[in-house]
């Protein structure tokens, strides 16, 4: 049923990298990101690797999984080192082939964009893997609650997204309950074509929409009910507070991107 | 009509770690102008095995044949099965969309690729029968009460004509009364002559209403016979959580009690046993 | 003496000028009392509920709950910490991805401080009988379970009442029966309970019921009082519990049944009392 339905992919595991503060998360994965695209050479390439590697064995995530992770990618990164391999120019020419000429600088520059894209989607992968859309809600609050000097409504932002994984696995029934009862009233969602499609949806949607409103309003009676009046004065049950391992997180990533500028300046490769 | 289930299992999520087997080798005839309820407490499977009744749900394993033909075979009509087995969902005012309430009770019947004059005089026929007034027709179905709107959506599968109605818990969420007029309702309908299949949590309600009652636990039929039969094994109704109705559960703890009381489930029999313990009774030592 | 709820001539009207859903409604709960509410649907018990924690302000008359005004907007919070309400749908009140989370919504709203609060969820889990579930998502749980949960939050806030708007409406029979025992543990163990329901057999369990009709309400008293007149009862479109009803029908019969019977144990007894007596 669709109950079962697992949302973001959260993988459930005892390690030190599930553990980490989420907003540690969230800005160790932007330098990290930083630190990809600064990186100029493939000796770089191998410091990143070594800190992405390192990271993912902490995390004691399956290997399975992060290879999953990537699949979807892999026309894109087929499609980005072909592109770079034969229009990138340059001078070294290893193999005419013609048609087209293959040169060091495009081998290496395909090279280059397909492992930073690799390592974009892995990095990003790691977090999401190893924490919960809650807690990442949480993350991002606190990350943004600076911004509530300029009226960024952080608090409320991040409300917004927990009802909403809250309530996403309920309207997926609510709409597969809905979908069965047209069908059992000969309403066809399957075949046809594009446009007859949509107009298929509307006994669909009307219905869902009318429901997701009664939810919305009922809700916001309970909460209200509930002593809810917005951010202000609110505690929490969780207070996020940083331990040793997210220190030690930092300084790591800190000595990449160290080691990345500086190796960049000693290496021409 | 027939419609004859054939060792009928339905594992959800095959394969997957969810997987959850709701309906395990189900064997059962339905049809031919019966009422029978279907009974069983929340995930027992009773509403996965409805909607095996019109082809929404295809079986892992076994057969739904109606007539005697797989309905899930390739080549067999699911609009036509459908059309023939009317299912109404528990709460079905929620499947309500269109403008009006003509419209939305037009709905199955155009889908059937009906011919305007024949859609409007179902549609006329099908909202009297559950009751509604004419001057409803043309209101916006939001605009009914929930009682009326439940009807409204009832009326949206009577007008396909089906031979058999097959319900989820019509009245639930109604008050006593309007309980008691859905019931009636169902009542008419089987008078109708369509076959009904009524799942229902309440045995009050199943006990005064059905002429057959299937009992479902953990997937399986755990009971199945007229209604006389089946309230003779309300210890075994108790032990599967189901609520008997009030007057057997006076019956049993009478019975626990040490009194020869027999086993009743209506009120009137248990009127006459009573009166007959009470007053005819024996007589003084 | 006052009583923990105090509900004087309260009129409420959804539009203006429109037709009053509640109408001159006036009653009083005592502390530690378990009182129903029963009526049929529209009839207006739902409007009143909301009208008692300050959901809804009243167009006129007064709802007083422990001497607090529900019109006074310095007091609300208070109002609806010591009021606390579940609700009909169990889907649709229930905020967070997991009960532990759900449980600390009203005690994050009320400023509890961080250190308080796992015990206090813990506590109020354990009241319900869930507290193996703490770390479930709400929509993996059955509705009696969810219910459980929203009780539970509820709880955790410390109420002195609290009001229940049709909370088995919606559940099936085990449902219902695992809420309202719940319910009633609570109830012995101080807490005030407002039970609104359309449920006979529910009622004839509560020490005191009033009955709404038309935003009115048109009978009050015990069970065994308002059940007493069955006409009465069903021309206000409710019944008798079975029970009740059989009682009836034996006393018809000249048998003579007492008329307080309401459940099948009250039955028991009465049959053991006239069967000793022949």
């Amino acid at each position: 049923m669709l109950k079962n339905i697992t949302l973001g992919q959260y993988y459930p595991a005892e390690s030190v990298v599930h553990r980490l503060d989420p907003r540690v998360k969230i800005v160790l994965l932007i330098a990290f990101v930083a630190a990809v695209f600064l990186v100029p050479n493939l000796s770089g390439f191998v410091l990143i690797a070594l800190y992405l590697a390192l990271a993912c064995k902490l995390s004691k995530l399956p290997v399975k999984l992060l290879i999953k992770s990537i699949k979807p990618l892999r026309f894109i990164l087929i499609f980005t080192f072909i592109l770079n391999l034969f229009f990138t120019g340059g001078t070294t020419e290893l193999l005419n082939l013609g048609f087209a000429v293959l040169t060091k600088e495009g081998l290496l520059n395909a090279i280059r964009y397909s492992l930073r894209l690799v390592f974009l989607v892995l990095g990003s992968s790691l977090l999401t893997l190893t924490t919960q859309p809650v807690t990442l809600t949480d993350g991002l609050e606190r990350l943004l609650s600076p911004l509530k000097v300029i009226h960024f409504p952080a608090h409320e932002m991040a409300m917004m997204m927990t009802i909403a994984l809250r309530f996403i696995p309920t309207l997926l029934e609510e709409a597969d309950k809905i979908m069965k009862a047209q069908s059992a009233r000969g309403s066809d969602f399957e075949t046809g074509r594009l446009l007859e499609r949509v107009k298929a949806m509307v006994p669909l949607l009307v219905p869902l929409f009318v429901s997701a409103f009664r939810r919305a309003g009922d809700l916001a009676m309970a909460m209200e009910a509930r002593c809810y009046h917005g951010g202000e004065g609110r505690t929490r049950l969780h207070v996020l507070k940083m331990q040793k391992n997210d220190w030690i997180a930092i300084g790591a990533t800190a000595v990449l991107i160290v080691l990345v500028i500086v190796e960049g300046r000693i290496f021409s490769v | 009509m027939q419609l004859q289930f054939e060792q009928v299992t339905h594992t959800y999520q095959a394969g997957s770690p969810f997987q959850s087997t709701a309906i395990r080798d189900v064997s059962l005839t339905l049809g031919s102008g019966e009422l029978t309820a279907l009974i069983g407490h929340t995930g027992s499977g009773k509403s996965t095995l409805a909607q095996h009744m019109n082809a929404l749900l295809a079986p892992t394993s076994g057969r739904v044949l109606l007539d005697g033909k797989d309905i899930n075979q390739k080549g067999v009509s699911k609009k036509e099965t459908r059309q023939r087995i009317g299912l109404v969902f528990q709460y079905a005012e929620t499947q309500l969309f269109e403008e009006t309430v003509a419209k939305d009770v037009a709905f199955g019947p155009k889908n059937l690729g009906l011919s305007q004059a024949e859609i409007d005089a179902r549609v006329k026929e099908a909202l009297h029968r559950v009751g509604l007034p004419e001057e409803i027709a043309e209101k916006s179905p939001f605009e009914l009460s929930g009682g009326q709107m439940r009807r409204a959506a009832i009326a949206g599968v009577i007008a396909m004509r089906p031979e058999m109605l097959v319900l989820d818990e019509p009245a639930a969420g109604l008050d006593p009364m309007g309980r008691e007029d859905m019931l009636a309702l169902v009542r008419s309908f089987h008078q109708a002559g369509t076959s009904i299949v009524m799942i229902s949590h309440s045995m009050d309600d199943v006990a005064r209403l059905a002429q057959r009652i299937i009992v479902m636990d953990q997937g399986q039929v755990a009971l199945d016979g007229p209604a006389e039969e089946v309230f003779q094994d309300a210890d075994q109704l108790n032990q599967m959580d189901l609520d008997v109705p009030q007057v057997c559960k006076l019956a049993l703890r009478l019975r626990e009690e040490g009194f020869d009381f027999p086993l009743c489930y209506r009120m009137e029999d248990a009127e006459k046993a009573l009166t007959a313990l009470l007053k005819g009774g024996k007589p003084h030592a | 003496m006052s009583g923990i709820i105090e509900v004087q001539n309260v009129r409420y009207a959804y539009e203006e000028g429109g037709a009053l859903a509640v109408n001159d409604v006036s009653f009083t709960v005592e502390e530690g009392e378990f009182t129903a509410i029963l009526g049929r649907n529209g009839s207006g018990k739902s409007t009143l509920a909301k009208l008692l924690n300050g959901l809804y302000q009243p167009d006129s008359g007064t709802v007083l709950v422990r001497g607090m005004s529900t019109a006074d907007e310095t007091h609300i919070w208070d109002i609806r910490q010591t009021a606390g309400m579940v609700f009909q749908n169990p889907d649709n009140q229930l905020v967070a991805t997991m009960v532990r989370e759900d449980v600390a919504f009203g005690l994050e709203n009320t400023g509890v401080a961080t250190e308080e609060m796992p015990g206090r969820i813990e506590s109020a889990l354990r009241a319900v009988g869930m507290e193996a579930f703490m770390d479930r998502a709400p929509h993996l749980l059955s509705g009696g379970q969810k219910q459980r949960v929203a009780i539970a939050g509820i709880l955790a806030m410390r109420p002195r009442i609290i009001i229940f708007d049709e909370a088995t409406a919606m559940l099936d029979p085990a449902g219902r029966r695992e809420v309202f025992d719940t319910v009633e543990r609570l109830n012995r163990e101080g807490i005030t309970i407002l039970w609104i329901t359309h449920f006979m057999e529910e009622a004839a369990r509560c020490r005191r019921i009033h009955v709404m009709d038309g935003g009115r309400i048109v009978l009050s008293g015990t069970p065994s009082e308002i059940f007493a007149d069955a006409e009465a009862l069903r021309d206000l479109r409710l019944d008798v519990p079975a029970m009740k009803q059989l009682a009836d029908r034996l006393q018809a019969q000249g048998i003579p049944v007492s008329g307080d019977v309401l459940q099948v144990e009250d039955m028991v007894r009465e049959v053991k009392r006239l069967a000793a007596a022949i």
